[in-house]
């Protein structure tokens, strides 16, 4: 038994600044007609009392704001006008996460993000600020029921498989992530036409010698700022990802990552709902990927980090099974052996991306002829890519897992247990009935509306089959017509 | 996936799409309208309101009298003991299945055209999908519905 407990006073800062974020884009059109001439008086004055109003707010909703853990359950009690109370009893808490942001770590405090079963945002709760030890305090007073998962963590005699990436493969993530991809990307467009940037003309006047230096001097310094934003997306990625270390437990994968922003992350096993492999261009060229879960249900207060969770920020393509086999034997398999779609589903792949570029075409041509070598470059860009989408797309089923391949950008190649799947369509125009040729599209669950993952122009059998594998019913995969009048598991 | 589900949808659906389609043909009505005020009073061009009447008749052909017709024909569905199987699409045939255990919810609903037919539209939802099965009588549709959600009401899997 306990008191009603206050946040620490600092969740007020993080009140305030939320609720400032909220009202933000709604004043700012506000104060871009207002913020001048004689009206700028009123306008600042009217800040003013916005900003104190909200601070007002923001000690007051903290002072209604009280927790509580009584024997096994917490209560919370929040809201100004309307009073919230909640009741959250321990067995029904999946996993009690620390989370420090840099305002956390200065004032020693840490936010505590507690995640229920189910998916509903409002059953969860979290306590914005309190001091590290009393959130330690809480995690450990709330942990006794839920499923026993600390006294394994404290239990020292069984060895659980756990490892930290080091900072060399962290860099290396930096550098080969997407972010990097479209930073080569510029440059390579920068130096490509740099020689069109430079007018023609001006070569032939000996006055514009001067020009063209300055002009070369531009492409320099933005070649160059180019490359200081892809070493500090390097930086970053090591500091957000710092002492990335992921443990397996009975239950839980728990990660912990971050130098400035420290992250826990606990992901009950039995919530994962598909593990996916995911390489951009640049890392597959030199085999490497990272590998992320999609997991139901725990919402984090909107936090960008949702549904997706890393488990691994790099890995080479080749280790991904003994990764798996290690961390997650429950979606422990062999590199899937995936059923390509066939060579006259080609087109279809690639007239995807032609049918954009051929109405940029189009347009351009009416409305900028001079500038119709833009469109008409891209057009082989786009024909490779449908290319690559074609070569990367792949199918297998066999009774438990379902694997898929596709890419949008990257290549994603995901594992998901046939009895995950909320729902399996299977879609064909007339075209692809007169080719056997099938697209699939199945549904998953995570955290927001749940995920598509669709792939086109697949052969029709080998969707067929995986439809037979997750189906209960075997005679509606089959070829022959069957009976009208006894056809089985009908209803009336 | 290469049997259709043994079920049609009920026959008046074609009526009820096709009183529908006619509520929105005052789209292309305005259309037409406009053109001709346009051409009266501005002097548009007259091949405006030839190009509106022409869309006028094709949407008029296509919604009211070719579209729900096939849209009846390859509207279908079946209910198994452990999963629901539904076809649909006109140009892009598409047929799911959706498993009992994942149904979390089933609705009937019926809005003013499909009152009028006394028909009503069953949708199952998963968690993360939503799926319809048009136009069913009233008795069909909520018996449907309770057998639906009879058969979903299976022990709680833990996601």
């Amino acid at each position: 038994m306990m008191s009603e407990q206050r946040l620490h006073p600092a969740a007020i800062i993080f009140q305030f600044i939320r609720s400032l974020k909220d009202i933000a884009l709604g004043l700012l059109p506000v104060l871009l007609f207002t913020l001048r001439g004689e009206t700028l008086r009123y306008a600042v004055a009217g800040i003013v009392i916005l900003l104190l109003l909200l601070l007002l707010l923001a000690v007051w909703r903290w002072m209604r704001f009280s927790y509580t853990i009584t024997g096994d359950e917490l209560h919370i009690k929040q809201g100004i006008f309307i009073r919230k109370e909640r009741r959250i009893s321990k067995n029904r808490i999946q996993s009690i996460d620390l989370t420090q942001s840099l305002i956390h770590r200065l004032f020693g405090l840490t936010k505590v993000q507690i995640e229920t079963a189910g998916s509903d945002e409002n059953v969860d709760a979290s306590l914005a600020a309190v001091v590290f030890s009393e959130g330690e305090r809480v995690q450990n007073e709330l942990k006794a029921d839920y499923r026993m998962n600390m006294e394994e963590k404290e239990d020292t005699s069984k060895e659980y498989p756990s490892e930290t990436t080091g900072y060399g493969k962290l860099a290396l993530a930096g550098a080969t992530s997407d972010n990097a991809i479209l930073i080569f990307g510029l440059m390579w467009l920068l130096y490509s036409q740099a020689n069109q940037i430079i007018p023609e003309g001006t070569y032939e006047q000996a006055t514009a010698w001067v020009l063209s230096l300055a002009l070369q001097m531009i492409v320099v310094i933005v070649l160059s700022s180019i490359v200081i934003v892809w070493g500090v997306g390097v930086l970053w990625t090591m500091v957000k990802y710092a002492k990335f270390t992921i443990t397996r437990y009975e239950r839980e994968l728990y990660m912990t990552y971050g130098l400035i922003e420290k992250r826990q992350r606990t992901i009950p096993v039995h919530r994962i709902q598909a593990v996916i492999v995911k390489e951009n261009l640049l890392r597959q060229l030199f085999g490497l990927c990272y590998v992320y879960v999609e997991v139901a249900g725990g919402v984090s207060n909107g936090k960008m980090e949702g549904s997706t969770v890393h488990l691994l920020p790099l890995l080479t393509r080749q280790r991904v099974p003994a990764f798996l086999e290690t961390y997650l034997p429950e979606y422990s398999r062999e590199e899937p052996q995936l059923k390509r779609p066939p060579l006259r589903s080609l087109p279809y792949y690639v007239w995807k991306g032609l049918f954009l570029v051929l109405i940029a075409v189009v347009v351009v041509f009416y409305v900028a002829p001079s500038w119709i070598m833009v469109p008409v470059a891209a057009l082989p860009i786009f024909i490779g890519w449908g290319w690559l989408c074609w070569r990367t797309a792949g199918i297998k089923a066999d009774d438990t897992f379902l694997n898929l391949s596709f890419r949008t950008i990257g290549r994603e190649t995901i594992t998901v247990k046939q009895r995950r799947l909320q729902a399996f369509e299977k879609r064909e125009n007339w075209l692809y009935r007169r080719q056997h040729l099938a697209t699939i599209d199945v549904a998953i669950l995570n955290n927001t509306a749940g995920r598509h993952f669709t792939v086109s122009a697949l052969e029709e059998i080998d969707v067929t089959m995986a439809s037979a594998q997750f189906s209960s019913v075997p005679h509606i995969h089959e070829l022959q017509k069957r009976n009208k009048e006894n056809a089985p598991g009908d209803i009336e | 996936m290469r049997q259709s589900p043994a079920n049609h949808i009920e026959k008046t659906a074609i009526s009820a799409w096709r009183w529908t389609a006619v509520l929105f043909l005052i789209i292309p009505l305005i259309l037409v309208i406009g053109s001709v005020v346009t051409y009266i009073f501005f002097s548009w061009p007259w091949w405006l309101i030839a190009i509106t009447a022409l869309l006028f008749v094709i949407d008029l052909v296509l919604s009211v009298i070719v579209v729900p017709m096939l849209r009846w024909r390859r509207w279908r569905y079946e209910v198994f003991e452990q999963e629901i199987y539904i076809q649909h699409g006109i140009l892009i045939r598409s047929r799911t299945i959706i498993p009992m255990l994942r149904v979390q919810h089933v609705d009937t609903k019926q809005g003013p055209i499909l009152k009028r037919f006394s028909l009503a539209t069953v949708t199952v939802s998963t968690a993360a999908t939503t799926h319809e099965i048009p136009a069913l009588s009233d008795e069909e549709a909520s018996d449907l519905r309770d057998r639906i959600s009879e058969l979903a009401r299976v022990d709680e899997d833990d996601v």
